[in-house]
């Protein structure tokens, strides 16, 4: 198979698992102490910059925001905004990390402390407070076990995902 | 993961619970106790919070139902067996529903950003919310 259709399909693929994932989650999981998610997706922002690159990260994470929540019915409602400050903080730190070249599993974790900042960040201006900050704290807790499990899974999946693309 | 990040780590960690414990200890607000209140709660004291203000308190230990009109529309919390949660609300979102039920245990209160609503316990709104 040419090598841009190739690339062009595990992009396609990786984007629709990454959706997927993000759906399921908010469907079927509850939210740790009412408002924390593991945040599956980050798997497959993870996997993508393994197998495919920094760009195509971008993608993905993108389509997930924009898709998923076209798909929930609440593009362009607060909830929208609030994945979107998350995500694209979390798609900076991963291209830093990338770029210093350090292991997936601690990419995964500052990947996941950067979405929660960004959330709230986006929170705090919703309200226009900033007292939903005394949640960071919690959030950055709660981030290392969480961010450890999706660099686990990540790393995993990466291994048996690299083959196949040679 | 190298030892480094490893230290990195451990470091967010120590912030992160040192922090807990300085805003637990530091980060109350004094209140106006007349804002409380007076009589004793069967279970807990809690508050139904619009734009900063209480709109309604209710008692955890009582069942029953409350309705508040938020910036987006009615939102309907529901009291059951010393727990609380959003039965129904008019926005968007339903985030608040999904959040489930709270005992005031729950890390952060139940929370409705298109409405401006929170619903915390009595000791959330002593520590966290201005009474004008």
């Amino acid at each position: 198979m040419n090598n841009r259709v190739k690339r062009f399909t595990y992009l396609a693929l990786l984007s629709a698992m990454a959706i997927t994932l993000n759906l399921l989650e908010s469907a079927m999981i509850p939210p740790m102490f009412g408002v924390f998610r593991v945040g599956l997706a980050n798997i497959i922002a993870l996997v993508t910059i393994e197998v495919l690159g920094v760009k195509e990260m971008i993608i993905v994470n993108l389509m997930r925001v924009i898709i998923g929540n076209l798909m929930s019915g609440r593009l362009l409602g607060s909830t929208f905004w609030i994945s979107f400050g998350g995500v694209l903080l979390s798609s900076i730190v991963l291209l830093v990390m990338h770029h210093l070249k350090t292991s997936l599993m601690f990419t995964s974790v500052m990947s996941a402390i950067a979405h929660s900042i960004g959330q709230v960040l986006v929170v705090m201006f919703f309200y226009m407070t900033s007292h939903i900050a005394v949640i960071l704290p919690y959030f950055l807790l709660l981030s290392i076990p969480t961010g450890l499990f999706t660099g686990f899974v990540a790393k995993i999946a990466a291994e048996r995902i690299k083959p196949l693309r040679k | 993961m190298k030892k480094k990040e490893i230290k990195i780590l451990v470091g967010i960690a120590i912030v992160a619970v040192v922090a807990i414990v300085l805003l637990n200890v530091f980060g109350k607000k004094e209140t106006d106790p007349s804002k409380l209140p007076s009589e004793e709660a069967k279970g807990k004291w809690v508050a139904i919070v619009h734009r900063n203000k209480v709109e309604q308190w209710f008692d955890s230990g009582v069942d029953g139902e409350y309705t508040v009109t938020g910036d987006y529309g009615e939102m309907v919390v529901e009291v059951k067996d010393g727990k609380w949660h959003v039965k129904e609300v008019e926005c968007p979102n339903h985030i608040c529903e999904s959040m489930g039920w709270d005992d005031g245990n729950n890390i952060m209160p139940i929370t409705c950003i298109p409405n401006n609503i929170m619903i915390g316990t009595e000791e959330w709104v002593e520590n966290y919310i201005e009474n004008e």
